[in-house]
């Protein structure tokens, strides 16, 4: 189970998470939507132990890294983990299999020699075949997404993040990774927080939905619940509507917008 | 006005000390690591081979220049003064062995070497492949820092060893192709006066230096911030740095080997 309790994150002087609470339950998916630059990112981040929390504390079967300090119990932590980038964040100085099994000799006690099969069976599961020696720098965009979920799944753990692992695919093959993220939960029982703008890919996907605008959870309920929100904010987001309370400002330079619009994606 | 002025100082102070807590940190986490015992033997044996092979030509070449033109400047000197070339062997292998060999090469390595591990690292840092090593279950210090520092620790004593002989050949050949000194008394005036001192003296220097550019090239390889603009200038900061460093710690360096007698 992960525990999010008032979760404060900062960069500098602007304030990214606001106090974000969120509770993903074991063997539940949650998909988290928002804006670009609304923290989707960040907060998962926060999660996993690559950033620290200001404020607030988050708990992954009651265990705090913040709390931690000797390396041998992070390890412990962040074995329980997969994460799949944004941007892949592929080794581009290692091969496709490289990269899918590098995590093995970290986190589990896998046979070395083993590594090249286990590599074609994941890299398989996301739709990919006989790329197994090309450099990440030979592949598209969405190639490189689906050898990143190969890489996030390949030590078999029991909580995957994923950072927006449909955007940049086309239909289809969303569709494939759908099916995958669904598979996973039902037949390994994994816990999973998918964060994504495609409301399809949530829908099919998500046991609950979160919606973060501005630094904050607005409404976390089940997708029939979010499709009908009479929230405007939830609305107008999963509606993908211009018009709304959700203001995207195109001219006048507003430090909110500007943080809003910060990062694209 | 003033207060804009206290705001820049006081930033900048910050940055100051923020930079060098973060580099103590660097450091104190790799002797952690260390005394671990983890090493990433494979990732070392990488850099050795690809810092040596990368410097190796440049080193050689501007340390061969180096030891020309010391030959021709000390043959002029010695021709104006004592009307023929003496002892040009010597102040050739001295000034080499001690001084020059050492502080050229680690600069020349910083440039070249140095230059490539921060960009290397910055690159890594900002396409959040750093950020994947922490969730594949290793540590960026491990896995990146300690093969390039030990790395830099075999292979810039052996560089400037390679430099020595390099520079001493180039001041051998102006000795005797333009002043026209016999090969054996080149040779003599070095080994006659040559005592092992000597070269502990250069060579000990270089740890100092390999140290010091490889923390400070991994040091700001894996703090970059910024996309490609930010690639490149923590890459040309590394190079700076990593030269004022060396020439900074030249001077303790001496001083402390002076006092031990290594001289
Ligand atoms: N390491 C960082 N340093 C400074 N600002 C950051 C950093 N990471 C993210 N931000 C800022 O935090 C905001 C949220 O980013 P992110 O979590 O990536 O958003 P998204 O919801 O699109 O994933 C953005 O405005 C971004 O500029
Ligand atoms: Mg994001």
């Amino acid at each position: 189970m992960i525990e999010a309790k008032g979760v404060v994150k900062r960069f500098g002087d602007r304030t990214i998470l606001r106090g974000v609470d969120l509770t993903v339950e074991q063997g539940e998916t949650l998909c988290i939507i928002g804006g670009s630059g609304c923290g989707k990112s960040t907060f998962l981040k926060c999660v996993i132990g690559l950033l620290r929390p200001d404020e607030g504390r988050v708990t992954v079967d009651g265990l705090d890294i913040a709390e931690m300090n000797e390396e041998t119990r992070i390890g412990d932590y962040r074995r329980r983990f997969g994460y799949l980038f944004q941007e892949a964040a592929l080794f581009d100085s290692m091969t496709v299999w490289e990269n899918v099994t590098f995590g093995l000799r970290y986190l589990t006690r896998t046979d070395p020699s083993k590594f090249r099969s286990i590599a074609k069976d994941k890299l398989a599961l996301v739709g990919l075949k006989d790329i197994e020696d090309f450099k990440p720098a030979e592949l598209s965009g969405g190639m490189k997404k689906r050898v990143g979920l190969a890489r996030a799944i390949a030590a078999e753990p029991s909580y995957i993040l994923y950072d927006e692992p449909t955007t940049g695919l086309d239909p289809i093959m969303s569709d494939v990774i759908n099916d995958l993220i669904l598979d996973l939960q039902k037949q390994l029982k994994v816990t999973s927080i998918v964060v994504t703008h495609d409301m399809k890919s949530a829908y099919k996907i998500a046991s609950r939905i979160a919606m973060l605008h501005e630094g904050r959870v607005l409404e976390s309920a089940p997708p029939e619940a979010i499709k009908r929100s009479e929230n405007p904010y939830v609305h107008q987001f999963v509606e993908g509507l211009s018009q709304g309370p959700i203001k995207m400002k195109l001219k006048d330079y507003e430090p909110d917008a500007a943080a809003r619009q910060g990062t694209a994606g | 006005m003033t207060t804009a002025l206290f705001t820049w100082v006081g930033e900048s102070l910050f940055g100051i000390f923020e930079g060098a807590g973060q580099f103590t940190f660097l450091v104190r986490s790799t002797i952690q690591w260390l005394g671990r015992r983890s090493i990433e033997g494979r990732q070392t044996l990488v850099q050795i081979v690809r810092i040596g092979i990368d410097s190796m030509p440049v080193v050689l070449l501007t340390s061969f220049f180096t030891g020309m033109v010391l030959a021709l400047e000390m043959g002029q000197t010695s021709q104006h003064f004592f009307n023929e070339p003496l002892f040009i062997g010597t102040v050739v292998s001295f000034a080499i062995v001690m001084e020059l060999g050492p502080v050229m090469t680690a600069i020349v390595v910083a440039g070249r070497a140095g230059a490539a591990i921060a960009a290397e690292l910055g690159t890594m840092r900002v396409t959040e492949q750093v950020d994947a090593l922490y969730t594949l279950g290793t540590d960026p210090v491990r896995y990146l820092v300690i093969p390039r520092v030990l790395a830099f620790l075999a292979v810039l004593p052996f560089l400037t060893v390679m430099a020595d002989f390099s520079g001493i050949i180039g001041g051998y050949f102006v000795a005797a192709s333009k002043m026209h000194v016999p090969p054996n008394v080149y040779w003599h005036d070095i080994i006659d006066n040559m005592l092992p001192r000597h070269f502990w003296h250069g060579y000990l220097k270089t740890y100092v230096f390999a140290t010091s550019v490889s923390f400070i090239c991994c040091y700001k390889g894996i703090t970059t911030r910024g996309g490609a603009e930010g690639v490149g200038r923590s890459t040309t900061a590394a190079v700076v740095m990593s030269m004022v460093s060396v020439l900074v710690l030249d001077y303790f360096a001496t001083a402390v080997l002076n006092a031990l007698g290594i001289t």
